[in-house]
């Protein structure tokens, strides 16, 4: 079973998201500026990589946690991802897309474009962190749900 | 055994044309007969404006999956996600693109844009467009099947 955070550029909100999920980062307080640095893949992905799903980890109910860049094609590429593992026989159901673009703060876009597209770590990556804290309990709640609606898969099932 | 996926900006233009080519649909020694450019024009009006969406066009003569694929101006990304998807999900069968875009020109954009889309006019221009870049599309495909025969990894 295969979990996808996606976002547009697969550095901040999807990161932010698979590391809630996965308790790299907690759930019930604001994280300090410092700990979004140590997660891993923050603020790392390439322009020439978007499409690639990376791998997070494995949570307690067993999904593996990818997140996934898909600039401003996602529907292009779910669509695709979707009808390529329909065309191979895979059950639709092995595989859950979650958009972790939730009410972006502005802040955090113009730090991403300023790191990710224009080189500028310094200022962009501190922009990101703290726009991603300003909105931290909507990723938090985001991940919140996605895992309820796991649990509630699994049982299901 | 395996996939091949031609694709390019629209799914239904150069990308179905090459891939209908290299499953056999249209024969390498001469154009197709009119009907079956109509119903390739009818196959543009239809899904002519879906994206992502793979479609199958039919086996090649070792039994490898021919399909088309519009992806817009996003084709690296969808190649990328569909390539690593695979891995992900173990899928064992070679996957392999094709880029048709060189082959397709400005006439599709134009077909699916214009005010006189699907209009009497659009078939013709359509029919001269196919007419113009069959041998080109020809050209290429045969070229990709003589690579993918030498085992190179397009």
């Amino acid at each position: 079973m295969k979990l996808f955070y996606c976002c547009y550029g697969g550095a901040h909100t999807s990161v932010t998201c698979a590391s809630i999920h996965l308790g790299y980062l907690p759930k019930d307080r604001v994280p300090e500026a410092r700990e979004f640095l140590s997660v891993p893949f923050y603020d790392k992905m390439e322009n020439k990589e978007l499409g690639t799903p990376v791998f997070m980890g494995k949570d307690e109910l067993g999904w593996d946690v990818y997140i996934m860049g898909m600039k401003n094609a996602k529907q292009l590429v779910i669509t695709s991802m979707k009808s390529y593992l329909n065309a191979c026989g895979l059950d639709q159901k092995s595989f859950v897309l979650v958009n972790a673009l939730v009410e972006l703060h502005p802040v955090t876009s113009i730090g991403g474009m300023l790191s990710r597209r224009l080189g500028l770590v310094f200022p962009g990556r501190p922009m990101t962190v703290w726009g991603i804290r300003k909105t931290y309990p909507k990723f938090a709640a985001l991940v919140e749900q996605v895992k309820e609606n796991l649990a509630a898969r699994q049982e299901l099932s | 055994m395996g996939r091949i996926i031609y694709y390019s900006y629209w799914g239904t233009y150069a990308a179905y044309t090459m891939a209908a080519i290299h499953a056999g649909i249209y024969k390498q020694d001469r154009l197709p007969q009119a009907e079956w450019i109509a119903a390739q024009y009818d196959l543009c009006r239809r899904y002519g404006g879906q994206y992502g969406n793979l479609i199958y066009v039919g086996l090649d003569s070792r039994f490898r999956e021919i399909y088309s694929l519009g992806c817009r101006q996003h084709s690296g990304m969808v190649a990328r996600a569909l390539k690593h998807i695979s891995k992900i999900f173990q899928i064992e069968e070679p996957l392999c693109f094709i880029d048709a875009r060189p082959m397709e020109g400005k006439i599709p954009g134009l077909l699916q844009r214009c005010s006189f889309q699907w209009s009497r006019t659009a078939e013709r221009l359509f029919e001269a467009w196919f007419s113009n870049k069959y041998w080109a599309c020809l050209k290429q495909v045969q070229s990709a099947m003589q690579e993918l025969e030498d085992g190179n990894n397009i």
